[in-house]
This record gives C-alpha cells, sequence and structure tokens, in this order.
C-alpha cells in the first residue's frame, strides 16, 4: 500500500514536471516556428498595419511637421530633460537607427543623417512578450501594438526590453494640454506612438502621414492591394534590426538616397 | 521580565505603521473632505418635465437646448429675448430616477429639466456604469471594436468622453457626488494628490479633456 | 556524557538563550539606529510615493537601477539558507547543524526584502495589484512572481518546522514568562519530545530539504530570466541562468559567514560556531569564487571574441568604457578574496573568511549592478540620448533603508527566537554515533566483499 502510494506520488510528480517543463518548451518550439514562418510570408494572414517611411524624398521640414503635429495632438509634454523627454516619433541619425545596416564606406553619404522613427507595431513584439499585466498588447483586429494607460503598473520593463528605444516613462505628471481632446498620461505608466488608434477608429489616417507630402505612407499589409503593399513590392525597403525577428512594420525606403538628398556636411 | 514595556511599545509602534493606510484613509477623510453626506439626489419643487431628442454625434448641449426652447416656445424665447449662455448654464440632477439639467433659477424661467435617455436605464446604469464603461473601454480599446450604441433610436460611439460626458457634463453633480459618497476613489498617492489639492478626490481629469473646458473652448 | 569516540557535545541550553532572555542597552541602541535607517528609507520611499519617480535618478535609457541590482542582490542573498539547510543537509554534512537557523532567517528576511525592491521600482505602486488580476504567464515577471512566492513560503515553512523543539525548550524554560511563553506554547504544537514527533519532524524536514532545492534553483534561474528572455545585448546570454545561481549562492554563503562571525562576536557563541565552521564554509566559498570566475570568464569572453557589434558596446563599456571601474572593482575584490581564502584561511580561519566575505558581498552587488545598468546605457540603435545615470538620494535613502530593515528583521528575530537551533546541535551526539556505524559499512572490515553480502 505505502509503496503503491509512493509510486503514484512519483508519478504525479513525474507528470507534473514534465507538463512543467514540456508545455513552455513545446511554447517557444511553436513560437520559433511562428516567427520564422512570418519572416518569410510574402503577406500576413490578418490585417497588419504598416507604415513605409520614404527616406529618399523625406526632408528636416516634413519630419519636424510629423513630430509637432503628433506631439501636440497627443499631448506630448515638451521637456528640456533630453533624457526623460517623451518621445512617440522623433529623429536619429542614420548610423544609430540602423546600426546593423551601416558600414564605415557609407560614412560620408549616410552618418548623421536623420531618420524619422517611431514604434515599430512589431509582428512579435518584445514588450508585449514581457509585459507583467498584458498592459501593452498586439491587437488582433489590425496589427497594432497598444497601450492601456489604465492598467499600467509603469514597472519600465518594456522600456529596457524594447530593442529599439520607441519606449518612454512618465517622469512626472503631465498636464492636460488645452490644444487637444486627446487625454494626457499621469505619471508612472509609458507610453508610446500608438499609430494614431484614435483616429483610425473614426476613420481618419495617423496624423504624421497627413503632414508628410506623400512621404508616409500608411495601409494594411494583408491587403495586396493596399498602397504600402504595393509600394514595398516595388522599392527596396530595410527595417530596423530585421536579424531580432521582431518583425517590424515600419519600412524605410533608401534607395535614390545619394541622388535625391544633399550629401551629409554639404 | 524587565524589558516588557519596551517590547509591547515596540509592538504598538509595529502595529500604528503596519494599519497605516487605515488611519491614514481615516484621517484623511476628517481633514481634507468637502462633502461627507449623502450626495443631494432631490428634485427642487417646481421641476418641468421637459424632453429633449438626442441629435447624434452633437455635443452642442447649448444649441440643442436654444433649439428646444424655440421649438417649444418657452417663455424666454417667446417674448423674443435670447437666452445667454449665463441663463442656459445649470446644473444636471437626479429627479425620479432620471437625469434632468436644471436651469439656474435666476435664469428666469420657473425650473427646467432635460431628459436625453441614456443607453441603459436609470437603476442598472447608476449600480453598473463601472462595469459597462470598462466593457466598452475594453472592447474598442483591446478588440478594435467600433461597434455603436443606440440612445433614443440614434447611434453613440461607445465613448466616456464622446457619449456620456456630453450629457453628464457636471463632474460635481455626476461623479464627484456619489463616489465621494461611496469613497470610491483612486488609491493612495493619487487620491492624497488630489484631495490636497482642495479637489475631491479623483484625478480623471488630470489626463482626460473636461467637459467644461471643451464647451468653453468649443 | 562521553561517546565512543570519546568527544562531548554539551550544549549549553541558558547560554544559547542569553540573546532573549538578556537585553544590554546596547541591543536598544542598535535596534534605535536600525530602526533611524528604515525610518530614513521609509521617508524617501513616501518622497517618491508623493513625488513620482522624478525623485530618482532613472531616466528613459537607464530605466532600470539600483532598485532592480538591490532585488537581484537580495534573491541571491536568500540563498544562504537553501544552502546551509538544504544542500549540507542532503549531503549530510554534520557542522552545519549550529548555523542552519542563521541561514534560513537570512534566506526569509533577504527575500521579504527581494520582493519589497519591486515596489520600490514600479511607477505606479497603487496598482501593484494588477500583476494578479491580468498578468499574462509569458511575462517573466510572472514567473518571477510565482517562484518567489513558493521559495518564500517553503522557507517560511523551512525556518518554522525545525523551529518547533526549540518552541518547546523555550516554552518549558524557567527564565521564560508572560506573553513570550504563550508565544512559544503556541509555536511548540504540543510538542513534548517523543519519538514519533520527532520521527514525523525529521521527515517532514527531510522531504522540504529536497524540494527546496530545485526551488531555489528555478527562484534565481527565473530572476536572471528576466534579463535573459529579452533580446538586450548581454542580457539575452543563456549562460544567465546558472551564472545568477552560482552568484546567488556565492554571496549566500558570505552573507551568512558575516552574520555567524557578528553573532559570534555579540552573544559569544566562540563554543558553537568555531574556526572550524568559518574554515569549512570558507573553503565552499573558495570553490565558488573559482566557480564564479569560471562563469564571468565564460559569458565575456565568448562576447568578446565573438563581437557582435550590439554585444561589444556593452562589453567596451564594461571593459574600459563608463562602467569600466565598477567592472575592475568587482573582478580586484573577488581577486582579494580569492587570495585571502587561499592563504589566509587556514592561518586564521575566522578573519579571513569574514574579510573575503565582505569584499565579495561587495562585489556581488557591483555584480548585479555591471549586468543591469551597461545593457540599457548603450546606443546600439535604440536611438537614445547616451545617459549618465547615478542614483539619487532617494535610491540611495530607501537601499540603505532596505539593508537596515534587513538587518533590524534579523535582529528581532535573534531576540525572539534561538538564533542557534539548540535541539539540532543537542541531537549532534546521536548522529555522531549513527554517522561512525555508517562509515563502518563503507570502510574495510577484514572480511571480503562478497561475504559481506
Amino acid at each position: 500500500m505505502d509503496e503503491g502510494r509512493r509510486s503514484a506520488l512519483k508519478k504525479i510528480c513525474f507528470t507534473a514536471a514534465g507538463v512543467a517543463g514540456g508545455i513552455p518548451l513545446l511554447g517557444t518550439v511553436r513560437a520559433a516556428s511562428r516567427t520564422i514562418a512570418a519572416q518569410h510570408a510574402a503577406a500576413p494572414q490578418t490585417k497588419q498595419l504598416a507604415m513605409v517611411v520614404d527616406m529618399a524624398n523625406m526632408t528636416d521640414e516634413i519630419a519636424h511637421a510629423c513630430i509637432e503635429i503628433c506631439h501636440r495632438e497627443h499631448n506630448v509634454p515638451k521637456s528640456d530633460d533630453i533624457e526623460r523627454e517623451i518621445k512617440w516619433v522623433w529623429q536619429e541619425e542614420f548610423d544609430r537607427a540602423f546600426p546593423d545596416q551601416f558600414h564605415g564606406q557609407m560614412a560620408e553619404a549616410y552618418e548623421g543623417m536623420p531618420v524619422l522613427l517611431m514604434c515599430n507595431h512589431c509582428d512579435s513584439p518584445a514588450c508585449v512578450k514581457v509585459c507583467p499585466t498584458a498592459a501593452t498588447w498586439k491587437r488582433k483586429s489590425d496589427g497594432l501594438v497598444m497601450m492601456d494607460m489604465h492598467r499600467c503598473i509603469g514597472c519600465r520593463y518594456c522600456v529596457v526590453a524594447c530593442p529599439y528605444g520607441t519606449r518612454s516613462f512618465n517622469w512626472k505628471d503631465a498636464e492636460q494640454s488645452v490644444e487637444t481632446t486627446y487625454p494626457a498620461r499621469s505619471r508612472g505608466v509609458v507610453e508610446k506612438c500608438n499609430f494614431c488608434a484614435e483616429r483610425l477608429r473614426v476613420g481618419e489616417i495617423p496624423l504624421c502621414v497627413t503632414v508628410s507630402q506623400g512621404t508616409l505612407t500608411f495601409g494594411d499589409l494583408s491587403d495586396p492591394d493596399s498602397e504600402v503593399s504595393e509600394l514595398l513590392r516595388a522599392k527596396h525597403t530595410i527595417t530596423r534590426k530585421n536579424a531580432l525577428g521582431t518583425g517590424p512594420n515600419v519600412y524605410y525606403i533608401v534607395e535614390d538616397k545619394l541622388r535625391e538628398r544633399p550629401r551629409h556636411g554639404e | 521580565m524587565s524589558d516588557k514595556p519596551i517590547i509591547f511599545a515596540g509592538l504598538a509602534v509595529f502595529l500604528v505603521l503596519a494599519t497605516f493606510p487605515v488611519w491614514y484613509t481615516f484621517g484623511s477623510s476628517l481633514l481634507f473632505s468637502t462633502d461627507a453626506g449623502p450626495p443631494d439626489l432631490a428634485a427642487p419643487a417646481g421641476a418641468l418635465k421637459f424632453s429633449l431628442p438626442a441629435s447624434a454625434g452633437d455635443g452642442d448641449m447649448l444649441g440643442r437646448l436654444r433649439q428646444e426652447f424655440a421649438a417649444h416656445q418657452l417663455p424666454a424665447l417667446s417674448s423674443g429675448a435670447v437666452l445667454t449662455e449665463d441663463e442656459l448654464m445649470g446644473v444636471w440632477r437626479i429627479v425620479d430616477g432620471e437625469m434632468r439639467y436644471l436651469v439656474r433659477p435666476d435664469a428666469d424661467l420657473g425650473t427646467l429639466n432635460v431628459y436625453d435617455g441614456c443607453v441603459e436605464d436609470f437603476e442598472y446604469m447608476r449600480s453598473n456604469h463601472m462595469i459597462l464603461l470598462i466593457e466598452w473601454r475594453d472592447g474598442v480599446i483591446r478588440d478594435g471594436d467600433t461597434s455603436q450604441v443606440e440612445i433614443n433610436g440614434l447611434p453613440y460611439a461607445k465613448s466616456l468622453t464622446k457619449t456620456c460626458l456630453q450629457c453628464h457634463n457636471d463632474r460635481e453633480a455626476f461623479c464627484y457626488n456619489c463616489h465621494q459618497y461611496a469613497n470610491a476613489l483612486p488609491a493612495w498617492p493619487a487620491r492624497s494628490q488630489s484631495t490636497m489639492n482642495g479637489e475631491v478626490g479623483v484625478r480623471c481629469w488630470n489626463c482626460h479633456i473636461q467637459p467644461e473646458a471643451e464647451a468653453n473652448d468649443g | 556524557m562521553a561517546n565512543k569516540t570519546g568527544s562531548h557535545v554539551l550544549v549549553d541550553r541558558d547560554h544559547l538563550m542569553k540573546p532573549i532572555t538578556q537585553t544590554s542597552g546596547g541591543y536598544f541602541l542598535l535596534v534605535f539606529l536600525l530602526f533611524l535607517g528604515v525610518a530614513w528609507g521609509a521617508f524617501a520611499w513616501i518622497w517618491q510615493l508623493s513625488n513620482g519617480m522624478q525623485v530618482t535618478g532613472l531616466n528613459n535609457t537607464v530605466a532600470w537601477g539600483v532598485y532592480i541590482t538591490n532585488f537581484v542582490f537580495f534573491i541571491g542573498i536568500s540563498h544562504a539558507g537553501t544552502l546551509i539547510s538544504a544542500i549540507l543537509r542532503v549531503s549530510g554534512a554534520e557542522w552545519r547543524r549550529p548555523i542552519t537557523r542563521a541561514a534560513e532567517a537570512i534566506t526569509v528576511f533577504a527575500l521579504v526584502l527581494g520582493g519589497s525592491q519591486v515596489l520600490f521600482d514600479i511607477g505606479r505602486p497603487d496598482r501593484a495589484m494588477n500583476v494578479f488580476l491580468y498578468g499574462p504567464l509569458q511575462s517573466p515577471l510572472l514567473w518571477d512572481l510565482i517562484c518567489i512566492s513558493v521559495y518564500l513560503l517553503s522557507s517560511l515553512f523551512y525556518l518554522l518546522l525545525p523551529l518547533i523543539p526549540d518552541m518547546a525548550i523555550m516554552r518549558d524554560h524557567h527564565a521564560v514568562t508572560g506573553w513570550r511563553k504563550e508565544l512559544y506554547r503556541i509555536l511548540a504544537f504540543n510538542w513534548d519530545h517523543n519519538p514519533e514527533q520527532k520521527r514525523r519532524l525529521e521527515k517532514a524536514i527531510a522531504i522540504l530539504a529536497v524540494a527546496i532545492i530545485p526551488i531555489a534553483i528555478s527562484v534565481h534561474t527565473v530572476v536572471s530570466w528576466i534579463f535573459g528572455m529579452t533580446i538586450r545585448p548581454m542580457w539575452h546570454s543563456t549562460i544567465l541562468g546558472p551564472y545568477f545561481v552560482v552568484g546567488a549562492i556565492f554571496s549566500g554563503i558570505a552573507a551568512i559567514i558575516i552574520a555567524m562571525a557578528i553573532l559570534r562576536k555579540v552573544y559569544g557563541f566562540e563554543d558553537y560556531l568555531k574556526p572550524l565552521h568559518f574554515d569549512y564554509l570558507g573553503l565552499l566559498l573558495l570553490t565558488m569564487t573559482a566557480l564564479w570566475f569560471y562563469f564571468t570568464l565564460a559569458e565575456y569572453i565568448t562576447t568578446g571574441y565573438g563581437g557582435l557589434l550590439e554585444e561589444l558596446e556593452v562589453f567596451e563599456s564594461k571593459m574600459t568604457g563608463a562602467y569600466a571601474e565598477m567592472f575592475w572593482a568587482m573582478v580586484i575584490f573577488m581577486i582579494i578574496a580569492f587570495f585571502i581564502l587561499s592563504f589566509a584561511r587556514s592561518k586564521w580561519p575566522v578573519g579571513a573568511t569574514v574579510s573575503a566575505s565582505v569584499f565579495i558581498v561587495i562585489g556581488m552587488w557591483i555584480e548585479r549592478y555591471t549586468i543591469v545598468v551597461p545593457t540599457l546605457n548603450v546606443l546600439e540603435g535604440r536611438g537614445y540620448h547616451p545617459a549618465i545615470y547615478w542614483p539619487s538620494w532617494v535610491e540611495i535613502g530607501i537601499t540603505f533603508g532596505s539593508f537596515c530593515g534587513f538587518a533590524l528583521l534579523y535582529v528581532l528575530f535573534a531576540k525572539l527566537f534561538p538564533i542557534i537551533s539548540i535541539w539540532e546541535v543537542e541531537e549532534a551526539e546521536e548522529a555522531l554515533e549513527e554517522r561512525l556505524e555508517h562509515m563502518k559499512t563503507y570502510l574495510p572490515t577484514g572480511t571480503t566483499a562478497t561475504a559481506e553480502r
């Protein structure tokens, strides 16, 4: 009897250990194969909104207009503290934005060249994986990486996990601006670009696209006839840190760069 | 034992510290509370029942009131006078289970109330508005739900600020009054910040746009 | 009473209970000072709660700092108890007996303080319940929550179970009166020293000892996975799990050595915590130092040799860049500890192991810091501004308060409960004879092996 119970206990323990070890292992294997499959798939199966940034025709004026309208309408507080400023869309130099696409021979043309950056709304977002409250999640209906400002506990795990630096923490209380109806954020939560989800809801396109003079193209990747799909088929585009496997959905057109833009330093 | 009093004193200090949140809540309710009694839900005498048809997507309460006054040929307008904004400013109150817009007494209109209907009946909304709001929010934000709700047969967006607050635009009457009474307030430190600032303990308007401010701007 | 080896185990119960039955003025002064430290930490935390995270030195580039460092460090220290009580128990190291209680107390209190660090770190602690309400299992923080809760609970049991016979001894002691007698009566669970009770207790402890080892390993593995599961340079490393476990046991031993030395000096426990204990623990510490060096070398040499661009940026910041001072200070501290343990341990077992332990505890805190912070403070295409992170007075205050709180809990524990397990030391006499019998079974006895079977 005692032996029987013991062996039964052992069986239970081994089963539990097997389940505890096996399920995460299986989950990891499944996630890995899906990531690889997604990387090679022509188009996503479900709606995935994406942005194509035409760096060839983007100028500083356009970029500043995009940043300005986004930050004003989304109540992003202005800050003189460069280390703690909140940014949804911002400019960064090419060699910092694309460290794995840059080499010394490109230096003259590309070093220091500003690039417009924003949240990539990745296929497999590092921030969503780590969030302990699901305050940030990948929305199935349109593929946006969303934020719930009422649920976020401010652990900043997403800030440290995001390899693109798109996330900012609210170090102090923001003030509601009178210029816009978009709610501000309380201190202690993390925020980022939301592809203007509040505008998409009422059938409008993101704010930055409206002032981009055609250098930003926005649309659904799963639709082969969408503007972004056609553009991606026609042009050579790159994404940030492609090798990380996060599957960024902000694409950059680099061709014609040297022809279209004055070289850096001139 | 000789160190007994000291140990007891230490235990007492520990107990005070451990139960600090309880004392803090109790103390702050005494010190900072602006409204300790139950919310005033009584109907003013002589309230005039007055129904206002909803116009979808239109948040301009003032304009709608003006139209209604004209349509019903109310005294103030039938005599040719134009109501000023000041005269139309009033407060919302719950009267006989309905939301009513009460024009200020000195507006010389008698007492007037406006009831627009709501997405659910009054009883449901009083006890379950928070559940409804969370369901709306999770649906819209999390699942990309774009469906609309109906009020008086007209479609409205599932939105607190764009739909609810267009009518329930007096936070003193609609939010603070009951939330204060039910002590349904944000946790520390959010609460202490606002109570110490002389507000009533909700910080919604630190982030969300205030209906009044919107009305004044627009 | 003499046993077959001719030695005596003589436990002076009154002496072991002295910390409980007698309280000096120095004790009150110590408690008061520690309380002041905790009060400063509490003030700093209230200041942070009232003014928001802007009062820390953190920023969007270095979003995690000393709180997370403290978290990893305290969880590491908590492995003291597991090592001493569980691993040494399972492996039958008899000399562990006087150290078990002191080690298990470190485990419990370090876990409490370590867990609190997360609360200090988050921007909206008022919403901490959201982790329980909505937490998705895919987040490594959830794994931590589960593992650390299980570990805290099992460690608490592992502290309380062996306390039962001692509680009975305390309950029956003449010097104990009043509310404390009542407390001991409750915690003794009607223990009356009968063999059946003892058999069951021993069995329960044995099961717990085996169970707690994988739990402890899981705890520090998932703590490392907070970093390891991300795709950030020098965090995303397969070695991080075992590296953290080794570091945890390493710093745990150092912590228990320091605690032992203080108890020995303050309470005059020289007869119970002998140089031999320090010598043995020092030897273990030396092994762990070597193991730590091996892991560190393996980690850094593969990173540096492989030379992935992102990783090299972090690597360089540690080798020659902004974090070089801290990194090399850590290495030098460990080298000093290694040489002290190698060459001075046999001559001055107590002094050498204690001073090495101090170097190791500080070195391990720096190690945690140089794992958490440098990875964040690189550009490597994140497009953030380079940032200088230096903890503010608030972070230092909360850290100081946490360490004082840890010490305060420990000091108060030693005031209420015998910090050296009385019954386990007394029982060593019987165990000694059992050991001797056991030894005979594997020593040559003159008969042939086949005949023995």
